[in-house]
């Protein structure tokens, strides 16, 4: 996409010479002054695009002069270069460009004919006058129309004339003729001929026409008014009976506003219909004068709802502080939610000393408990800092409510001066609602402080002289809010108080802890205590720090981890397991994806399930894609949750699909593979060989095309038949023997009590190393489906047998090859019948080892 | 103070009766409408009733969402919006179509009797603005332009500091937008669907003709010179920089200097107040050092010589150190989103016919600033000019890019 830096004037220079390269024909003669010019003419004569010429036309418009006008007009004609084209003739203008338009005008037809007359209209061309009133008349679509609009945009005395005789005719162009009246009557006003104005916004109120004209007049007439008739007119439009009429005069009552005007609205206050009042009370706010606040008040009390809120809304505007009185009996008053927000709106922003002191007073002698706490919460809103001493006098108030209030209003209007009475107060102050207020407050004044640790001392001086545990705890909660560092050491003792109140209390605290320092305390005593409810309060707490340490990443993954460990062996019941999980699911490390998936088994798999599936993109990006993919398929095979086990199977897809993990076989073709196509195929979605009729000659084996070195590969195998060595193996990093059926390398074998084995196929012939007896025994399903894995990493050889490790084997000699091709096996077998299924092939490559 | 509580906003409870309703109507609502629309749609004393829109799909969507919000199958389809604004008992309509139709709209639907609700930026330039404001005081018609950050509590706090002296003398106002670039190029041409899947000609209307692409009429008509206004400054210029006119109070003016930089327009008032719109790299994401990330999108900052308040979308309000102090408990009151705000001021003012707080003067005079501050941009170079001839001074070139013709049969001449 071509984008116009900054420096435009170099950009477009480059387009022109762009342009020029297309060209066809090159310019002649241009003028000298304006070589820009001249390509964009050319351009405009070539054959170029009409996306170029359309850039052209504009370009001109910018910079072009008389000297493009023809070949601008020249495209007036074609109806997509048509609005180009004018645009750089409106531009250009002069008298060029107009008789450019007037030629167009006369001779176009349809669409582009009428985009000529609307530019000799934007252009005011008064020599087209003439031309346009002869096409006034016109029958065809839209002529008529777009005439009339532009000699009303013109508006000499010929046009005006026209129109004003098309207005008052029969023709239907009479709406059309009103409009161009409309704007010729504007321009009138604008330039001081109020008398010819007036006269044209009279002829149109007085035609017969919708209702939107009629109502643009009516503004016209009032706009043009002289200052005398004004008045009555407005009185008269404001009693009209139709609304868009009254509403039109109080809009245009804004434009010129008066005392006059004023004095008008004033009294149709007082004789309206009450219908009308909210309009009226809203446009004094814009048109009002001295009287105007006493017939607004008046309003305050009416009978009417919306009309009381009116007027509060419109004394709120026009008013003076000295109506403070006027809004606090709304406020006291609460009639309606509206009108006390209103009310409670005023007196919380209104500036001013004055209504300082109203409210002062108004506070002092309100009896009434709900209202005083309103009043009390709109001090705070105002952050009135001189009412401190009304406030400390409310906080003694006998009422708890009011104390409450008190206290919270403190927040906003005290300061750090406050804070040793406050804390005399919460000392001396009994109950606990009230005390846990005061400690939100104290930690607030604190925070107002240059130091607020400095502030903080004195809480914690206070704290040092307390034995009350609900005081002490109280001291403790605003230190913890203030994050005072001094207060660690303290909680962490508390935390083995022999008080359980206390000990929980500190819990809590360390629990809100902002970064995750106190964690292993809490981890202890979630380990070790004896008392149930402290190990469970703070197990969770504990959780709660970790959660919050993962989120924010405020330590080390491995850190967090080990910590989500610990509180997941110290947790006994489904609800304390669940919040690790939780915490778990915000760490993305595939140590954390293992303990999840422990948790698999349990009673715990929709969340382990979730968390896992969120996490399960990243960790496969960061390599571990075959083990999150082979967890995630076993949570969309077997979960019992149907939103689970789509959200698992979707992430499983998305690993495909990124490309993360590759399927070797797309489940219906040997794509990718090469071998003997008689013994090997597809069938029900497995590559298979052999029957459970015969046996094999010899062995077979289908090989990839592509070579791997490091890989963890996945797969499903079914071997079954009838008697004999009933056979199969997975190769890898092997290759196909010359002149012969066999294949070279590594084998993982299976079949006939091979399986999980590592065999050396037709190299070293023998087993690398074998699994146990028993081992095998758990870990096969004999006959039925297994689960292969086999993970090849440099010298290390692995596989997995049905997610048992059988072999963890290291390559010590250097010429056996770290690289080949991966190979399905069906294994010769002249006693019996053999038939072997592999499905489900599924490879992560692995990072190449570095050269040695 | 700035504005009022409307009632609505207070949750007015019950029934309003029929003949109360306001009866609403759409023209041309895709996500940003859509969006607007759940706005609106609760409003107890609202009704919205007919969607216009050239594209079926999005005919059917806005249907299915309107119906389904009222429980009905009421709401009438249009695709030509001549059709709707006929109907004589549609009292307002909802204006979302891409830029490039804002303002014609706007003015056809004020004629017909119409009370507006424009999504900005309300015209393509100027002299489309100036179009649509005349016309709207010609019809007497209620308009509020889609700025609706002055009505979000944090916006008005952070201004009424600005007015009210707070802040001291005011000497530097900022204004946040994007970088500025405009596009000349077309999408390549698609042959054009059945008109009743989309009537190109019409979802062009007024733009001068290019060929036909889905993506534009897929919403992805931004970076294209004639549908976008204003190489996409005004996407955030027209909130910020209206923020920054109100702050001056200077709702009736513009600056009248204009001067690019590599990494923002300085504009001058008359009163010596500077306005800055700094560019900024990203919507999203770090935009230090020029403002605080904390505030989020389309920050404003204001600045006085006895402190600043800088304020965005994340409904935060920073405040300079001493002012912290005595303000920073009724800055922490504030709350930041009230979105239907905006939209109830309009239904307001639709029954009181005041001027709404984003009325077409307000609206005027914001664009002329925001596309003198582009124009200076593309330009680039200083420019001086005049708000009440509202023209650039000795400047041709400038002045002759004020606006452009309109595709015929349009015309903002009506």
């Amino acid at each position: 996409m071509l984008m116009f830096a900054p420096f435009k004037m170099i950009s477009r220079l480059i387009t022109m010479q762009m342009l020029a390269a297309s060209l066809l024909i090159v310019a002649q003669a241009q003028s000298p002054l304006n070589p820009d010019q001249a390509k964009l003419i050319s351009v405009l004569q070539s054959d170029a695009g009409v996306h170029e010429k359309g850039r052209a036309c504009e370009l001109l418009g910018e910079i072009g002069d008389k000297e493009a006008v023809p070949v601008l007009a020249s495209l007036l004609g074609d109806e997509r270069l048509s609005a180009y084209a004018r645009t750089g003739l409106e531009e250009i203008s002069g008298p060029s460009a107009t008789a450019a338009l007037q030629s167009a005008a006369r001779t176009l037809k349809g669409d582009q004919r009428i985009g000529a007359i609307n530019s000799l209209g934007v252009l005011r061309d008064v020599n087209s006058v003439p031309l346009l009133s002869s096409l006034a008349d016109s029958q065809e679509p839209g002529l008529a129309k777009a005439s009339l609009l532009a000699l009303g945009r013109i508006a000499d005395d010929k046009a005006i004339r026209l129109l004003l005789k098309t207005v008052s005719g029969p023709s239907a162009s009479r709406p059309d003729a009103a409009a161009a009246l409309l704007i010729a009557a504007e321009t009138e006003l604008a330039q001081g001929r109020t008398t010819s104005a007036a006269r044209l916004f009279e002829t149109v109120r007085n035609a017969r026409l919708p209702d939107s004209y009629r109502a643009a007049a009516v503004r016209g007439s009032i706009l043009a008014s002289k200052p005398g008739g004004r008045v009555a007119l407005v009185i008269e439009q404001l009693r009209a009976d139709d609304r868009s009429i009254r509403n039109i005069a109080l809009m245009t009552i804004r434009e010129v506003p008066s005392s006059a005007l004023a004095d008008v609205l004033n009294a149709e206050l007082k004789t309206a219909d009450p219908d009308l009042d909210v309009q009226i009370l809203m446009t004094l706010i814009d048109c009002h004068n001295a009287k105007s606040v006493a017939a607004v008040k008046a309003k305050v009390d009416a009978d009417r709802a919306d009309v009381r809120e009116a007027a509060l809304t419109a004394l709120s505007q026009i008013g003076s502080p000295a109506d403070a009185a006027t809004f606090l009996e709304a406020f006291r008053k609460n009639r309606s939610p509206e009108e006390t927000a209103i009310a409670t709106r005023y007196l919380t922003s209104e500036e001013n000393s004055e209504v300082d002191r109203e409210i002062l007073r108004a506070l002092e002698t309100e009896s009434e408990t709900a209202n005083r706490i309103r009043l009390i919460r709109v001090v705070a809103a105002r952050g009135m800092t001189n009412a401190m001493p009304e406030l400390l006098k409310q906080a003694d108030s006998p009422d708890t409510k009011i104390r409450v209030a008190a206290i919270q209003a403190i927040r906003a209007v005290g300061g750090t001066q406050d804070i040793p009475t406050l804390i005399a107060y919460t000392r001396s102050s009994s109950d606990e609602t009230v005390r846990d207020s005061a400690s939100v407050t104290i930690a607030d004044l604190c925070r107002k402080s240059a130091n607020p640790q400095a502030e903080a001392d004195l809480v914690l001086a206070e704290l040092n002289q307390t034995i009350d545990p609900s005081l002490r705890h109280c001291w403790l909660s605003v230190l913890t809010s203030l994050r005072s560092v001094k207060v660690l050491p303290i909680l962490q003792a508390d935390l083995v108080n022999d008080n359980d109140s206390v000990a929980l209390n500190a819990i809590t605290d360390l629990g809100r802890w902002p970064d995750p320092s106190p964690i292993e305390d809490l981890l202890n005593v979630a380990e070790s205590s004896p008392n149930p409810v402290r190990r469970e309060s703070a197990l969770r707490n504990a959780v709660g720090l970790a959660t919050a340490a993962a989120e924010e990443n405020q330590r080390p993954n491995g850190v967090i981890f080990k910590w989500l460990s610990r509180a997941d062996k110290a947790s006994q019941t489904v609800e304390e397991h669940r919040r690790v999980l939780s915490g778990l699911g915000r760490l993305t490390t595939i140590e954390s994806f293992r303990l999840l998936v422990g948790h698999l088994d349990d009673g715990l798999e929709n969340e382990a399930g979730v968390a896992i599936a969120a996490m399960a993109l990243p960790l496969a990006k960061k390599g571990y894609a075959a083990e999150v993919k082979e967890t995630l398929d076993r949570i969309a095979a077997t979960g019992n949750d149907q939103e689970l086990q789509n959200n698992a199977a979707t992430e499983s897809a998305a690993i495909l699909k990124q490309g993360l993990i590759t399927n070797l076989f797309d489940g219906h073709s040997l794509v990718g593979w090469e071998g003997n196509t008689t013994v090997w195929r597809v069938e029900d979605g497995a590559i298979v060989a052999g029957s459970m009729e015969k046996g094999q000659p010899r062995n077979e084996f289908l090989a990839t095309v592509k070579s791997f070195e490091n890989f963890d590969l996945r797969l499903k195998y079914k071997v079954t038949g009838t008697k004999g060595f009933i056979n199969g193996g997975v190769q890898f990093r092997s290759k196909r023997v010359p002149n012969s059926s066999e294949v070279s390398g590594y084998q993982a074998d299976l079949g006939s009590g091979t399986d999980g084995n590592l065999y050396d196929e037709s190299r070293r012939n023998r087993n690398l190393a074998q699994v146990e007896a028993a081992v095998l025994a758990k870990a096969l399903k004999e006959g039925d489906w297994n689960y292969y894995r086999i993970r090849a990493d440099g010298n290390r050889i692995e596989i997995w047998l049905n997610g048992v490790e059988t072999v963890d084997y290291n390559e010590t000699n250097a010429s056996i090859s770290r690289t080949g091709v991966i190979a399905l096996q069906v294994h010769a077998n002249t006693t019996g019948a053999t038939f072997v299924q592999y499905k489900d092939i599924m490879v992560d490559e692995l990072p190449a080892s570095p050269q040695p | 103070m700035p504005g009022f509580i409307p009632a609505r906003a207070l949750g007015r409870d019950g029934a309003v009766p029929p003949s109360e309703k306001i009866a609403l109507a759409g023209i041309g609502l895709g996500p940003r409408g859509q969006y607007d629309l759940s706005v609106m749609l609760p409003q107890k004393d609202v009704q919205f009733v007919a969607i216009c829109d050239v594209q079926r799909g999005r005919r059917e969507q806005v249907k299915g969402q309107v119906d389904s919000f009222y429980g009905n199958q009421d709401c009438r389809m249009y695709s030509d919006m001549f059709e709707l604004l006929a109907r004589p008992d549609i009292d307002a309509v909802l204006i979302a179509t891409g830029d490039h139709w804002h303002a014609l709209a706007s003015l056809l639907a004020a004629k017909a009797g119409k009370d507006v609700y424009s999504e900005k930026p309300c015209g393509m330039n100027m002299g489309q603005v100036e179009s649509l404001a005349e016309g709207i005081h010609r019809y007497g018609r209620v308009f509020q332009a889609g700025t609706q950050r002055r009505s979000i509590s944090n916006f008005q706090y952070a201004v009424h500091l600005a007015q009210s002296g707070k802040l001291g003398r005011l000497h530097t106002l900022h204004a946040s937008v994007y970088v500025p670039k405009i596009g000349y190029d077309w999408l390549p041409g698609e042959p054009e669907p059945s008109k009743n899947e989309c009537d190109w000609d019409r979802w062009l209307g007024p733009a001068p003709w290019r060929p036909y692409n889905q993506d534009y009429v897929q919403g992805r008509w931004r970076g294209f010179d004639d549908l976008e206004a204003g190489g996409n400054f005004l996407d955030w210029g027209a909130h910020t920089l209206d923020l920054c006119q109100w702050a001056n109070q200077a709702d009736h003016t513009t600056p009248i200097e204009f001067e690019p930089t590599p990494n923002s327009v300085i504009a001058k008032y008359d009163n010596g107040v500077k306005l800055i719109c700094d560019f900024l790299p990203t919507a999203f994401g770090s935009r230090d050092p020029q403002y605080h990330t904390s505030t989020g999108t389309c920050p404003v900052r204001f600045e006085g010589d006895e402190g600043w308040v800088e304020t965005g979308d994340s409904g935060e309000i920073l405040l300079s150190e001493n002012l912290r102090k005595t303000l920073s408990a009724r800055a922490g009151n504030i709350v930041g989103t009230n979105p239907v705000g905006h939209a109830g001021n309009f239904f307001d003012c639709m029954k009181s016919r005041a001027m709404t707080v984003c009325n077409q003067d307000i609206m005027l005079y914001s664009h002329l600033a925001c596309f003198a501050a582009e124009l200076s941009w593309q330009l680039n170079h200083k420019l001086t000019f005049d708000p009440l001839k509202r023209a650039f001074i000795q400047d041709d070139e400038a002045n002759r890019l004020r606006s452009r013709a309109i595709r015929e049969p349009w015309s903002f001449n009506i």
